[in-house]
């Protein structure tokens, strides 16, 4: 019970430095600017395609082929997958990329000194005697993964309102649908990549070296992604139809390939990969408990 | 008061293959100041480390009042410490981050424990200050003002007056003393006569061993020896000899008289009355007179 009780302590403490960091409120601004920037952008392409083919006297419906070949190109190409997604306006879609591709970066850079720093000045010591390791290491995790959960939330408010206001044929149903799915899926991969940077950072006295740990996995997790891509890419080419190669199983080591899995409107196949992602929350979270009680302050 | 508050038993501790700690077996009694005293690179951080749980022994047995200061959490509320080198955390103003400090070691009126703190170290006025805004003597005050919050039974602190004008200093080491008989102090200081002054007792380590360890009167050997400094005149050196309890004398060409004395024939200071007295009689003109050796003398002598 203690341990609870001292690890939101460190959570308000934790969350009120934050929110104080001029660094902090500069990441949170940057990715909010980036991400209102390319959502506006698709937008607006989208709402030049739509006028060009009105004026070409063409269907709505021809804009949905482009627009399926570009989801195949970010998500994956299952003909289940695209048609769940086809009718989401581009902003949103836009959004949640981003936050597939950049956000994992953007997590980094919000916490990865959040226990290395206070290694380096050794300030840690004054918490240490004075509560469990165990509550530094969860309720510092808590504050960056309640940062993320703010900055998701204020970024599909912001793509699910300005969706709702252009584009006439997405209803507040069609948004109540598509926000669990969306909203849900990038913040439990959001949550995993910032337990993963709480790891990275009670992995070394070194901000500096968090950093780079932390990218290092980042890209790591990348190119595992896209190796297993590429597999699973080959295995559909007509003739080349084989069992799932050990590249192809790569993919289940990264978040994304399963943020992907959580989209499927199945929900057979999207509640478990839900639990996976939180599973990777929850493991990187053990590692940087363990980590913190086992290393010296 | 009487058991032991902190405990070393066969303890060492290795960095890769540097030995900072060798088998050292330690106690500390109960509502005590004792100090840790050695070289640089004696061990006395790593032992004070040890003590606060920041560092895991490689062999042997610590304990803090009785509890492994391993274990999660077993430290709240019970021991306050001053580390040596470790910055205050910057991102809280001076009170703020008291406060926080207070909530986390369990004290009832967080706020208020902070105010007292910051009072004893006669900082009241920092409460909205930056820590990073302090001078180095300013911030090693606020230290000291989170090490004493709440009255933790065990203190532990690391270099209290370094960096401290004179007059701070003084009432540091008045706060110190007045803690004797409430809580166990230990203080690891390089300054030796402010230890001397100090402590009860005192550790010697030296190059990761325990060389000596002992109360105060022990360790300066204040029972066992005096120095007379004659200004001049005769020193009748035979007569010294011959008094009872008297187990050696002898008399340096600086004119230092230094008489060694066996405690069963007598307590030291009627020893030393005995001695002056024949001193006196003998027309010899007495400048100075000092029991044991200086600390630091000690310290020099064993390391």
């Amino acid at each position: 019970m203690q341990t609870w009780i001292d690890t939101l302590i460190v959570f308000a403490a934790e969350l009120r430095r934050a929110l104080r960091s001029p660094r902090v409120l500069l990441v949170l601004f940057l990715y909010l600017a980036f991400a209102g920037v390319a959502m506006l952008g698709a937008g607006w392409l989208a709402r030049q395609s739509q006028a060009q083919l009105i004026a070409q006297g063409q269907s709505m419906e021809a804009l949905s082929s482009p627009k399926a070949g570009f989801l195949a190109m970010f998500f994956r190409p299952d003909r289940a997958l695209i048609e769940s997604l086809v009718d989401i306006p581009a902003a949103v879609l836009v959004v949640f990329v981003l936050g597939r591709f950049f956000l994992s970066v953007y997590v980094a850079l919000l916490g990865f000194d959040t226990v290395s720093a206070e290694l380096q000045t050794r300030s840690l010591r004054y918490l240490g005697v004075r509560t469990s390791r165990t509550a530094l290491a969860l309720g510092k995790g808590l504050a960056l993964a309640t940062l993320v959960l703010i900055l998701v939330t204020l970024v599909h408010l912001g793509a699910f309102g300005d969706a709702l206001v252009s584009v006439p044929e997405f209803s507040l149903a069609d948004a109540a649908r598509a926000w669990p799915r969306l909203w849900g899926t990038t913040v439990l991969l959001g949550l995993a990549m910032a337990a993963l940077t709480t790891l990275c950072s009670t992995l070394t006295r070194s901000p500096a070296l968090a950093l780079t740990l932390n990218l290092a996995v980042l890209f790591a997790l990348w190119v595992a992604g896209i190796v297993s891509d590429g597999a699973r890419m080959m295995r559909l080419v007509p003739g080349r139809e084989s069992e799932a190669s050990w590249q192809e199983h790569l993919g289940l080591l990264v978040p994304s390939t399963w943020s992907t899995e959580a989209l499927y409107p199945d929900a057979a196949r999207s509640l478990p990969a839900a639990l996976v992602l939180l599973g990777f929350a929850l493991l990187f979270t053990a590692g940087a408990v363990a980590t913190l009680r086992t290393r010296d302050l | 008061m009487n058991g032991a508050a902190l405990v070393l038993e066969q303890v060492s501790k290795r960095f890769g293959e540097r030995r900072a700690l060798e088998t050292v077996t330690l106690s500390v009694p109960e509502g005590t100041v004792w100090g840790l005293i050695g070289p640089n690179g004696a061990g006395k951080s790593t032992t004070f480390n040890l003590l606060c749980g920041y560092l895991r022994p490689s062999a042997g047995t610590v304990r803090v009042l009785g509890l492994d200061p391993r274990r999660p959490g077993v430290l709240k509320g019970r021991v306050g410490v001053l580390p040596q080198d470790a910055a205050l955390p910057s991102y809280l103003a001076v009170g703020p981050l008291l406060s926080y400090l207070a909530r986390l070691s369990g004290l009832e009126r967080p706020e208020r424990a902070a105010r007292v703190a910051l009072e004893q170290v006669a900082l009241p006025d920092v409460w909205d200050v930056p820590p990073s805004s302090l001078s180095h003597g300013m911030a090693r005050r606020v230290s000291i003002a989170q090490a004493l919050m709440g009255d933790p039974p065990v203190i532990l602190l690391d270099e209290p007056t370094a960096g401290l004008d004179p007059r701070i200093a003084v009432e540091v080491r008045h706060l110190v003393k007045g803690m004797r008989g409430r809580a166990t102090v230990l203080v690891s200081s390089h300054n030796l006569p402010e230890l001397e002054a100090l402590c009860d007792g005192a550790a010697i380590l030296d190059r990761g061993a325990l060389v000596q360890a002992g109360t105060m009167r022990e360790l300066t050997a204040r029972g066992a020896e005096f120095r007379i400094q004659v200004a001049a005149g005769n020193v009748p050196l035979e007569g010294i000899r011959a008094l009872p309890g008297v187990a050696e004398a002898s008399l340096q060409p600086d004119g230092l008289l230094r008489v060694t004395v066996r405690p069963e024939d007598g307590t030291p200071e009627t020893i030393l009355n005995a001695t002056l007295r024949a001193l006196l009689d003998a027309g010899v003109q007495v400048s100075g007179v000092s029991q044991g050796q200086s600390l630091e003398a000690r310290v020099l002598a064993v390391t």
